[in-house]
């Protein structure tokens, strides 16, 4: 009887062990959320304002509310959803998708396909791309100097190149 | 990864957990002098082992950043090669099937993509995730290769593979590895724990 007593003992203090500490971290706002070093990986969060990031995988995605910071490089495909008032980064990736609210501030570099769509009262800046497709549905402003650059505002009306590399909805 | 704070507790948990087998060996020891693993055939009798158990895992969901899990499930157990691999020894070697359930809790907002949307030059973005948690269902089909050790006591080994199925889509096959253990109660009921990926579990075993 002692034996088995033991034995059970063992058994349910290595289960409580293993069970104790099992812990479902949130990504919320004001924290930094990252994901790295995998095959897939897709970041939420709860509610606005978080800073996420994805590096050095092959498909990640980052989707927040309002008022969120996103990283995204050396990723081969990257996507970011956004509401309003954030800031997207891409870079070192070959696909890179944005779907971004009024007031986005998106910044993609060193990839080759930049495509986006971006609400009102945006800015977006392409570098060193292969290419970088933008539609605005408000106004907005793309900047913009390499081949491959293409900016379309509401209706699908093209945009207005205000000056060499320089894109415009709504007015330059 | 994922910036967070689990980090103490994984290395706690994990020192608890190399202290119990710590413990359990030195209970094993002293068990040694009513061996029977150089008695072929002492041991229970049984043509079929049905284990009903709880499950926890350390390990993340196959196709998803996940976090930790736990789960329910059962396994049902045939004996194929009642001697085992070895005449000299007190082994004996069945099939194992299985279904078992694992509820992972996510982590740090990671997750899969429950939806895409597309830009309008059709480049794909996540627009919504599975965020916190997710439901894995697997059907394990492994060897099992038992070493009966005392009148009490049996070890075993798992080798095998599991089909996966994400609760809303994914299927996939997974390797599964574990090793084990019973406490036998008599010829009929023992306590069974599984260490092993993709899961951990303890049971009742029923040997008919």
């Amino acid at each position: 009887m002692r034996r088995a007593l033991a034995a059970l003992g063992f058994l349910l203090v290595g289960l409580f062990c293993l069970a104790g500490c099992t812990s479902g971290d949130s990504c919320s706002a004001g924290n930094h959320c990252e994901c790295s070093e995998g095959d897939q990986c897709f970041l939420g969060c709860d509610g606005d304002g978080c800073n996420q990031s994805c590096h050095n995988m092959n498909r990640c995605g980052t989707v927040c509310g309002d008022n969120c910071t996103s990283q995204c490089r050396d990723v081969n495909s990257c996507s970011q959803s956004c509401g309003s008032g954030c800031g997207l980064e891409c870079s070192n990736t070959p696909s890179c998708g944005v779907l971004c609210g009024d007031n986005c501030h998106f910044n993609c570099h060193d990839s080759a396909q930049c495509s986006a769509e971006v609400g009102a009262n945006s800015e977006v800046t392409c570098q060193s791309v292969g290419s970088c497709e933008v539609q605005c549905t408000g106004h907005c402003v793309v900047h913009c100097a390499d081949m491959g650059c293409q900016v379309t505002c509401a209706g699908g009306v093209a945009a207005t190149e205000c000056e060499h590399g320089r894109y415009a909805c709504g007015g330059c | 990864m994922v910036a967070g704070h689990s980090s103490l507790g994984r290395a706690v948990r994990w020192a608890l957990l190399t202290l119990w087998c710590l413990a359990l060996v030195a209970s094993a020891r002293r068990a040694h002098a009513q061996s029977t693993i150089r008695v072929p055939g002492q041991r229970p009798n049984y043509v079929l082992e049905l284990e009903p158990h709880v499950l926890v895992t350390p390990f993340e969901a196959p196709s998803d950043p996940s976090g930790d899990g736990y789960g329910l499930g059962v396994r049902g157990t045939i004996e194929i090669l009642p001697e085992g691999f070895i005449s000299k020894l007190n082994d004996s070697v069945g099939i194992g099937f299985g279904l078992d359930w694992i509820h992972y809790n996510g982590i740090g907002g990671r997750g899969y993509c429950r939806r895409f949307s597309a830009t309008p030059q059709g480049v794909p973005v996540c627009v919504e995730t599975s965020t916190h948690s997710s439901s894995y269902v697997f059907v394990p089909l492994v060897m099992q290769w038992n070493f009966w050790l005392h009148r009490q006591w049996s070890v075993f080994g798992e080798p095998g593979l599991a089909l996966s199925h994400r609760s809303d889509g994914d299927f996939g096959v997974v390797p599964v590895f574990a090793v084990g253990g019973r406490f036998h109660f008599n010829d009929s009921v023992a306590l069974t724990m599984h260490l092993g990926y993709p899961a951990f579990s303890l049971g009742v075993s029923f040997l008919f």
